[in-house]
């Protein structure tokens, strides 16, 4: 009895000291190449899934940091060599919490890049905040970040609040359809689009059924799927990730349901092929992510991302560069011997000060929360499936697809 | 609130064959507690390994990227449910002599057991989450067949795969019958069940029938893991949480180890939930299934067809 009893607390702590283990983040201090410009550094830290599940969305936005750092470093017109500490945190809000305390102690730290998520940007903001250290997302879109109070807050893209209302005018303009049926997963993000797009539509006259809801514990959704077959819609618009969106809409067509399935940049993964498999061709997505492949502006940082890393930028990956570089020409002004504390201070009042200063995906003007001002169809772009590229490739910003 | 007549026919066809998967996976519950008044809550990670097993067997060992047809077809469908099958008795095994003998070794009271139970759940569901194995995304299993419509009935889609799911549970439910009524391992497990110290003295190999229990219950359950992986398309470290919990209630809905108990169980529990939607929403799905568990339990306490391995 004894005996068994500590058998099983032992197995239970040999699998909780394993999950422990594996959870650890791992932190890469690199120097990001370049002549040194004097002996003084300063670092940029980044937070973000670099690895596990999400790094194939993390990992593209860091090199948009990387590539801005390293070009800053080669022109030597700062008056300290950057450095970049990476801090991995899987994308998860509870790993992220402690790498942040860590980071924070940098002597050397003048700014963060990131954190690429919503979770995990409202788990950290607090500590950045207090530290007085600026952290600028170039990818976390959840629309309740900004009202939180963290002083020190500067978001480089849409959030939610606009990329509903794009996405339903796309739906409204352009695929005309009579009957729309709205799904969300009952997560912030997925309900607070899907609400949004089908309050937009009705007000349009169109015919909506929903929002249904799916569990995204569950893998069966096929009581949602009969209901959505029972009314046969022209559209079927999800809001959610792409790791629900690819079996609800591989389980929709199976079932028959001919409709165009349209979602957000959550499924903008190239994990929704993956699951989605035969149904994914032609899916559709808004996201608040210009394509730079088809900016003119970005044609050098295209470049750049593949003379580095042999690829083409992926998503967040130019906004993250812009990030970046608002940064940089914020430390231009300063001096090597600056105290770190007067330099964080004064990164925040420059990117507060800015008006519409000129990025290689948008112009950027910071609000009193940190939010960028956003322009509902020129910056929201709409993406498109493709089984051949293996991912989703642009159509153009809403502004030209919908046609005004 | 109003009922949409035409939702009917679809979900009951779609209940139907999630309510299969559901008898598959609660056949391992309701064996395991019927020989040892235990519910064995790894089952659903045992259940698990199966749909994972064949994740690597026929995704990275023997890497298929095209689909099959015809009798080739048959054969790599046999192969496939069969390594699912096989893998998950192996776990049940493997499980039933680490975290369960030792214990029955030395007389544990049945709370450690339970806990057990739960911690071999937990141990194995998070060691697949792990990155080097199945890690925490949802992983594509490989397309060995062409999931197409193969008929509609009652106005819903049937894919070959639901209908291939469907006709592999009724035969595993038709030979588990066969074995528990008709052959002599299927009168040790029964004899088990209704009196181990009696069945001892009769000469009963309890150690042995208990392991055949595991390895039974295990292999369906690996069944289901494989079909799983063919009929969503994906394996997750976590596929087994929900409908652990789902085959769990199905086995005691029907009335827990009773093996047709299990298979109705199952059945009704699909058919509940899906066609909660006819007249409410799909949120509220769970709440009408335990609803009606309740509602059940009350007017019969061990179940639709009562306790007792063999269905009497």
């Amino acid at each position: 009895m004894r005996r068994s009893k500590w058998f099983v607390l032992g197995t239970s702590l040999v699998a909780f000291a394993l999950v422990a283990a594996a959870c650890g983040g791992n932190d890469n201090n690199s120097s990001a190449g370049g002549s040194s410009n004097s002996n003084c550094t300063w670092t940029i830290g980044t937070m973000g899934a670099l690895s596990g599940d999400y790094a194939t969305i993390g990992v593209p936005i860091e090199q948009g940091v990387e590539v801005a750092v390293k070009q800053a470093n080669d022109a030597g017109d700062v008056p300290c060599k950057l450095t970049i500490d990476k801090q991995d945190s899987q994308g998860d809000p509870n790993q992220a919490a402690p790498l942040a305390r860590q980071l924070v102690q940098d002597q050397n730290l003048v700014a963060i890049i990131g954190p690429y998520f919503s979770g995990e940007t409202l788990a950290t903001g607090k500590i950045f905040s207090s530290a007085g250290v600026p952290f600028i997302t170039p990818s976390a879109t959840n629309a309740t970040i900004q009202d939180q109070g963290f002083s020190t807050f500067f978001r480089a893209v849409a959030n939610d609040n606009v990329q509903g209302p794009t996405a339903a005018a796309y739906i409204e303009k352009v695929l005309k359809p009579q009957t729309v049926t709205v799904i969300d997963d009952q997560s912030d993000y997925g309900k607070s689009l899907a609400e949004t797009v089908a309050g937009k539509l009705k007000s349009a006259g169109i015919t909506v059924q929903g929002p249904l809801v799916i569990d995204p514990t569950e893998t069966d959704y096929s009581a949602v799927v009969s209901q959505v077959k029972n009314t046969n819609p022209d559209v079927v618009y999800y809001g959610g990730y792409s790791a629900q969106a690819g079996p609800l809409d591989l389980q929709l067509s199976q079932a028959g349901v001919k409709g165009q399935f349209f979602s957000d940049d959550g499924t903008k993964d190239s994990a929704f092929g993956d699951l989605a498999k035969t149904a994914a061709e032609g899916a559709l997505v808004t996201c608040p992510c210009a394509d730079p492949t088809k900016l003119p502006a970005a044609s050098d940082f295209v470049a750049a991302v593949k003379a580095q890393f042999n690829r083409n930028p992926g998503t967040f990956a130019a906004d993250a560069f812009d990030a970046t570089n608002l940064v940089i020409a914020a430390l231009k002004q300063e001096n090597s011997g600056d105290d770190v504390t007067a330099i964080r201070g004064d990164i925040v009042s420059n990117l507060k000060g800015l008006n519409a200063a000129q990025g290689i995906t948008k112009t950027y003007t910071f609000d009193d929360n940190g939010e960028a001002q956003i322009d509902p169809l020129k910056d929201i772009w709409i993406y498109k499936w493709s089984d051949a590229a293996k991912d989703f490739v642009s159509l153009g910003p809403a502004s030209q697809v919908i046609g005004g | 609130m109003h009922c949409n007549a035409g939702l009917i026919g679809p979900t009951f066809v779609t209940g139907l064959i999630l309510g299969f998967l559901y008898a598959l996976i609660a056949l391992g519950y309701t064996m395991v507690y019927g020989v040892l008044k235990l519910i064995n809550f790894a089952h659903d990670s045992i259940f698990m390994l199966g749909g994972v097993a064949v994740f690597y067997t026929f995704g990275s060992f023997i890497t298929i990227s095209h689909p099959f047809a015809g009798v080739a077809l048959i054969f790599v469908l046999i192969a496939v449910l069969l390594t699912g099958g096989a893998a998950s008795a192996v776990g049940a095994t493997l499980l039933e002599r680490l975290a369960y003998r030792p214990l029955r070794r030395r007389n544990a009271a049945r709370l450690s057991f339970l806990i057990s139970a739960i911690g071999a759940s937990f141990f194995l569901t998070y060691m697949a989450q792990q990155q080097f194995l199945v890690g925490p995304a949802k992983r594509s299993t490989a397309s060995f067949i062409t999931n197409t419509k193969a008929l509609t009935l009652f106005g819903a889609n049937v894919s070959n795969v639901g209908v291939l799911l469907v006709v592999t549970a009724v035969i595993c439910l038709f030979v588990l019958d066969r074995i528990i009524n008709q052959t002599n391992t299927g009168r040790s497990i029964r004899a088990l069940s209704e009196d181990v110290v009696a069945a001892r003295l009769m000469g009963v190999n309890v150690d042995r029938v208990i392991v055949t229990t595991f390895i039974i219950g295990g292999f369906f359950g690996g069944i289901a893991g494989a079909l799983y992986g063919m009929f969503f398309g994906f394996v997750v470290w976590n596929m087994g949480f929900i409908l652990g919990i789902k085959a769990f209630t199905a086995a005691v809905l029907g009335g827990i180890g009773n093996i047709r108990g299990a298979m109705l169980g199952g059945v009704l529990l699909g058919l509940i939930e899906n066609m909660s939607v006819v007249c409410i929403g799909s949120q509220w799905k769970n709440v009408i299934a335990f609803a009606v568990l309740v509602l059940v339990l009350i007017v019969r306490p061990t179940g639709i067809l009562g306790e007792g391995v063999g269905g009497n």
